[in-house]
Parts: structure tokens; C-alpha cells; sequence
């Protein structure tokens, strides 16, 4: 079948909406209008802090590189702002020198709100073993993304490093709360994902894998720990 | 694939988060159903799903999706209608909808609704796509005519020879936007009513009105505004000729105290059982010139 006419006209809208050096003429304007404000609107509304930080000119820029380069996939509205931070994470862009760190910033406000829709799942866990929150997420990031608010807006003055920063809902209220944890609550939480472990297994298991011994003070510290994320329902 | 049978869902409105505490605080008997977009309660969890789902226990459901991309020339997405697949069955949906248009191209989303030229090209691309997203999901799909406020190519047919085509070679239903047909009868200059004379009602199987803006020299569908006179008048037509299951008046910006919307409602209602109820005098025809002059743009 020849599909000559229909290929134009994808082209032709592909330019309109997705060509930052493209001039729609006439009322084909308002479709690149459409297309970017509701775009512009839903980043804004998931990853506030991270528009803050950039001026109108240097947001636009970004938009139309990410349009361009790598335009959203997803048809669900709000995961165009993860794809956004995944641009900024692993691709060359117009702001990577001047905002290093504006990837991890734009993954960790949408995690926020990814939180909040998160399905409940429906794992259980056997008599005596332990088992994550599915509505839960552990990222790893070089900035210290989290310490970015009003009058503090340079993480490049904080050290980089590796920084765990735990999410998660609460099952009965529903909150999203976060938390930065060390590389060892951050290791059990993986082990965790995997499914669900008893106890003493668990802290076992994150003792060999971080090359520590599972001593008597070890073991009563890692059950104290497992006390208090049960207690702020990271485990069920 | 048929669409006799189904239960008919009454008038209702689109859910909109906003007037989500609303509707739980009143449950309003005014209302008959509501509608929602799959999109935004696929694969989720937390406070506002368990909301629906606290709604939909109330109200049926009329479910209508955004992103299809019938027209488009990229394969469609089998993930997605997978995924939509399980929704409408945990949803309980009678039917599916979705709208004439390209919602993507080239894989690329533009989360916005784009209108196909309206070709014999185009049909023959869409009307197989229509089918294979209906045998997929295994229930009636209605596709439903956009506004659009400047051609994709080069025309070869009116908008609503378009409409009939598609439904009729792909034998699905229709979901009749009469805003939308209001909006580009003012912008394209044509007569709404020749585009309501030969449509296939007994097609029709869910009905959208709303509210537009003047924007420009034109006017734009922003469901962000009253339902006008003109566009009621459209429904009255159309309520005379169609049986549909479902009616919703659509509100996604600046949306009213909910009394507002419920009166939109109650006068969709009462247009239906005018048109239902045994004739007396015939009313009038609104003439394309009166249309013009109740506040069209050219």
C-alpha cells in the first residue's frame, strides 16, 4: 500500500512539534503550542525544583534538544518526565556543564510522584521472613540532589560521592517519605528486591557481601535497624 | 463488532482530579456515569486509584483513551494494548474509545490529538488498525472525531464522509464529539448540520460535548469553557437520531464548582428525553447563518 501522503504528514507534524528550528506558519502554530505547553506544564507540575533552577531560555533549549534528540515514548503523560531526566542522564546536552547534576534531579522529583502512583502489588511473604514495601525505590546518585531547596541551590558546593536515597508509601496513609541510607541499608534493600528473607538470613547475606563479619554486635545492630524500617514501613 | 446489548451508562462527566474529593464527599445522584482516560490509571496504585475505585463502585465507568494513534504509521504498540487489555478487564469496560487522529508519530508521542489528511490513503491505513485494535481487545471500539484547526495535507473528502467510511469499512462504533464538530464547522466554514444529515447513528455509541474558546482569528476546543447554545443544538439533532450508551460532558480546564458541571448534565438529560418523548410541533432547525452569528468565528 502506498502510504506516500501519510508519511508527509507525520513528517510535517514530527517538524512542527518536535523542530525547536522549525516557524510553524499560520494556525499550525498552535499545534506546537499545544504539544510543547502541555509538556512544559507536566515537568513543571512533577519536577519543580529542578525548572527553578534553570532560566526560561536555558528550559526551552533543553526542551527542544530533548524533543529533537530523543522525543517521549511513553504514553503515559507523567513518564515524560522521567524520560527527560534519562536525556539528561546519559546523553550530551546544552546544560550538562553548567548543571551536572540536573539528570538526577529531574529522576528524583519524578520518583517522588512515581511514589505516589506506584501499584500496591500483591506479594506476600512467608511466616517469619521479612518483605519489602513494593511501592518503594532506591537510587543511587553522584549529587546530593536531595539538599537542593530554596536557599541552597548549588550541590556542586557538597562533595560528590555516592548518595542512596531510599522512597517510599506508606501503605495505610499513603505519604511518600524519603531518607538517605549508607551502602549497607542500601545493600540489604537490594538483597530485599529479590524477595523476601528471614532475619537473621538477610543480615547474613549483606554481612558476606560487604566483606564484614556477622558478629553478635553486628547481628543486634542489624536487628535494631530492621526494627525501625519496619517501623517506618519500608518492610512489611 | 456490535455494540447491541450494552447497557446504557446514562449522562455523566469526564473525572478530572480536581472534582475527584467532590464527587466522594456527595456522590451525586444527578450524575449517571463517569469517564476516564486509561492512561492516567493503568499500572497505578495510592490515593487517587483507590479513589476511582471507590467511584467506580457508585458510578459505571465509560472509559476513553488518548493514545491509540490509529493513524498512525508506526506499528502499534503490543505492550500497550496489552496493558490496556488488563485494565479494561479489571475496569469492567464495555466498550473502548479512542480518536481519529495521530496522538504519535514515528514512535514519538506529542500527547496531544493531530488530525489525519482526509484522504483514501488514510482510510485505507486506518480502517485495518481500527480493526485490529477492536478483535484485540475483544469489545466494541468507537473512534471519535477531533477538532482541528488546520489541514495534515491535502483534503480529498469532507470530515464527515471521512467519519462514515472509517466506521462503515471498519465496522466499528463512533464516539460523536458535537463540540468538536461545532468547532471545525466555524473554522473550516462548513454547515454542521450537512455533517449530522448522513451520519451512520446506529454507530453512535458515546457522545462528547463541551466548551471551546476563541483563540486567535479561530476558535480552539480547550474544554475549558460552558457548553454554548449552538453546540446543545447539535446534541439536540443528534439526540433525536442516535441511541447512544453513553453522554459526557468534558471539563479538563478551569473547571466550575461542581454545580456547574452537574447543570451541564442535567440539561444533556433533559435533551434526551425531549428527544425521546412523543412529538409535538417540530422545532426548527438552526440555519448555518444563525450558528455564525451565535458566536462563531468567521
Amino acid at each position: 500500500m502506498r502510504l506516500d501522503t501519510l508519511r508527509q504528514s507525520e513528517n510535517f507534524w514530527a517538524k512542527i512539534c518536535f523542530d525547536g528550528g522549525y516557524r510553524p506558519k499560520g494556525r499550525y502554530q498552535v499545534y506546537r503550542e499545544l504539544v510543547t505547553e502541555r509538556m512544559v506544564q507536566t515537568v513543571q507540575n512533577i519536577s519543580p525544583v529542578a525548572r527553578s533552577l534553570l532560566s526560561e531560555k536555558e528550559w526551552w533549549r533543553l526542551l527542544w534538544a530533548f524533543l529533537k534528540k530523543n522525543p517521549p515514548q511513553s504514553e503515559i503523560l507523567r513518564e515524560l518526565a522521567w524520560e527527560l531526566a534519562q536525556f539528561c542522564k546519559s546523553r550530551p546536552h546544552p546544560l550538562k556543564k553548567k548543571y551536572p547534576y540536573l539528570g538526577e534531579l529531574l529522576e528524583y522529583e519524578y520518583l517522588e510522584i512515581a511514589m505516589r502512583f506506584a501499584p500496591e502489588g500483591s506479594g506476600k511473604a512467608a511466616r517469619g521472613e521479612l518483605r519489602l514495601n513494593p511501592a518503594h525505590v532506591l537510587a543511587e546518585y553522584r549529587w546530593p540532589v536531595h539538599f537542593i531547596r530554596e536557599d541552597f541551590r548549588d550541590p556542586k558546593k557538597l562533595p560528590q560521592g555516592r548518595y542512596h536515597l531510599l522512597l517510599w508509601r506508606e501503605p495505610e496513609s499513603l505519604e511518600v517519605k524519603f531518607m538517605e541510607v549508607n551502602p549497607l541499608v542500601a545493600a540489604l534493600i537490594r538483597r530485599l528486591e529479590r524477595g523476601p528473607a528471614k532475619p537473621e538470613a538477610l543480615l547474613r547475606a549483606v554481612a558476606r557481601q560487604n566483606g564484614l563479619k556477622a558478629g553478635p554486635e553486628f547481628l543486634a545492630e542489624g536487628r535494631a535497624l530492621l526494627q525501625d524500617l519496619r517501623a517506618k514501613q519500608i518492610l512489611l | 463488532m456490535s455494540a447491541a446489548g450494552i447497557k446504557n451508562l446514562g449522562v455523566g462527566l469526564g473525572l478530572r482530579r480536581e472534582n475527584v474529593d467532590d464527587l466522594l464527599a456527595r456522590f451525586p445522584a444527578e450524575l449517571d456515569c463517569l469517564e476516564i482516560a486509561p492512561e492516567n490509571y493503568m499500572k497505578t496504585g495510592g490515593k487517587l486509584y483507590r479513589q476511582y475505585r471507590e467511584l467506580a463502585e457508585r458510578y459505571p465507568v465509560a472509559i476513553h483513551g488518548l493514545s491509540l494513534s490509529v493513524g498512525s504509521l508506526h506499528p502499534l504498540s503490543r505492550k500497550f494494548l496489552k496493558e490496556l487489555k488488563v485494565f479494561l478487564k479489571e475496569a469492567r469496560a464495555l466498550w473502548m474509545s479512542d480518536h481519529l487522529c495521530y496522538s504519535s508519530v514515528l514512535g514519538a508521542q506529542f500527547h496531544d490529538l493531530l488530525p489525519l489528511p482526509l484522504s483514501r490513503e488514510a482510510i485505507r491505513h486506518v480502517v485495518p488498525r481500527i480493526r485490529q485494535v477492536q478483535d484485540y481487545l475483544e469489545m466494541p471500539f468507537a473512534i471519535e472525531n477531533v477538532s482541528y484547526y488546520a489541514s495534515a495535507g491535502k483534503d480529498e473528502m469532507p470530515e464527515w464522509e471521512f467519519l462514515r467510511e472509517v466506521a462503515e469499512r471498519a465496522d466499528c462504533s463512533l464516539l460523536l464529539d458535537v463540540n468538536n464538530i461545532y468547532v471545525n464547522a466555524v473554522n473550516h466554514g462548513f454547515d454542521p448540520y450537512e455533517y449530522l444529515r448522513d451520519l451512520p447513528y446506529e454507530r453512535v455509541l458515546h457522545i462528547h460535548v463541551a466548551g471551546h474558546i476563541q483563540y486567535q482569528d479561530f476558535l480552539l476546543d480547550t474544554h475549558g469553557a460552558p457548553v454554548i447554545d449552538p453546540v446543545w443544538d447539535l446534541l439536540r439533532y443528534v439526540a433525536k437520531r442516535a441511541r447512544p450508551k453513553a453522554v459526557i460532558i468534558e471539563r479538563d480546564h478551569n473547571l466550575p464548582v461542581l454545580e456547574e458541571s452537574l447543570a451541564e448534565v442535567a440539561t444533556a438529560k433533559r435533551i434526551f428525553a425531549e428527544a425521546r418523548a412523543p412529538r409535538t410541533a417540530p422545532r426548527p432547525r438552526p440555519s448555518a447563518g444563525a450558528l455564525r452569528a451565535a458566536g462563531g468565528a468567521r
